[in-house]
């Protein structure tokens, strides 16, 4: 009985473990569309997640396209903000893609 | 009713006491700060001045916070009935997209809550029991928290019928512009043209931060000569 608890217990792990794969497999190459394989992605800022698989994935951007600058605004709260390898993002570079009207909008027209 | 907090740059000392009755009124800790003094020097020596600049959410009329958090499904960001964003704990997912993209730096993903002086007493609401507390207050985790205009007092106004002594009353009035020696901060309707902040605002010249962004904040600066804008 033992024996068949443990070899069912093994079957279930590594079946869990080949969709794990599957879903860690997920690259810019695979045939899956990129917009699924960006969604698979945690919504989160960490650079495994979506928030950067969007940027770099889809968007094709290189990490010194946004990262640097930030640093020298002053005007900004969360001064300890993480620098990250390239440096803090200065929101300047966001206006670039997220200003009306393009979308996804995040900021409005400049007054 | 559309609340709004006018800085004057020119009179301000930086003497941090809006910063420090902030924490104590909202219990921020010092990792997750819901108001910071900025300073700078600005002119050419001998003809040098120092700039402070106290900052806390701007409560934009189009908030980039509310517009990524939307952008995610979460939807925790939300206008109230007076213009204040306001985050909902319960909803937000902690995804720090609405960090992400305020141009102020102003949302705070608080990694743990904890107590803002450890070890010693207790201050403000820390000692009222988390249930009781108004739901900007019930803290959590992994979320997102920012500068609510002390939306508990402004609640408070509604509950008691005095929304007309907004900005004018200590209870009905946020924490960081009542404590300013300097009489460097106003807060009340910026919808009422006659009203004493909007008079000001008018009289001053005030003006708003990062306006390219276009998110229109509701807080303005009177600005010191060669301020940062």
């Amino acid at each position: 009985m033992k024996r068949i608890i443990m070899l069912a217990l093994l079957g279930l792990s590594l079946a869990s473990g080949s969709v794990i794969a599957v879903d860690t497999a997920a690259s810019p190459s695979a045939a899956a569309p990129k917009v699924s394989a960006v969604n698979a992605r945690a919504k989160s800022l960490d650079e495994k997640g979506r928030y950067h698989a969007i940027h770099t994935k889809k968007e094709k951007l290189e990490c010194t396209d946004c990262h640097g600058g930030g640093d020298e605004d002053i005007l900004f709260l969360r001064t300890g903000e993480f620098q990250g390898k390239d440096g803090p993002v200065s929101r300047d570079v966001c206006l670039t893609c997220h200003q009306a009207p393009k979308k996804p909008t995040f900021y409005g027209v400049a007054k | 009713m559309k609340l709004g907090r006018l800085i004057d740059l020119k009179r301000c000392m930086g003497c941090r006491s809006c910063v420090s009755a902030c924490a104590v009124e909202n219990y921020f800790t010092p990792e997750a700060p819901w108001n910071v003094m900025v300073e700078y020097e600005v002119g050419i020596y001998p003809k040098v001045k120092k700039v402070f600049n106290t900052m806390g959410c701007m409560h934009c009329e189009q908030p980039s916070c509310k517009a990524a958090c939307d952008s995610v499904g979460a939807k925790a960001i939300s206008k109230n009935a007076f213009g204040a964003v306001i985050i909902d704990y319960n909803k937000c997912i902690g995804c720090g997209y609405c960090a992400a993209v305020c141009p102020y730096g102003v949302p705070q993903l608080n990694k743990q809550v904890a107590q803002l002086a450890p070890g010693k007493e207790k201050l403000g609401a820390e000692n009222i029991d988390y249930a009781d507390r108004h739901p900007t207050h019930r803290k959590k985790a992994k979320v997102a928290e920012k500068c609510t205009f002390c939306a508990h007092k402004i609640d408070q106004a509604v509950a008691d019928g005095k929304v007309d002594r907004i900005g004018k009353d200590q209870a009905y009035t946020p924490s960081c512009d009542l404590v300013c020696p300097t009489q460097a901060r106003m807060f009340g309707d910026i919808d009422d043209s006659n009203s004493d902040i909007s008079k000001r605002i008018r009289a001053t010249g005030a003006k708003q931060l990062k306006t390219q962004f276009g998110t229109s904040p509701q807080v303005y600066y009177v600005l010191e000569e060669g301020a940062k804008s």
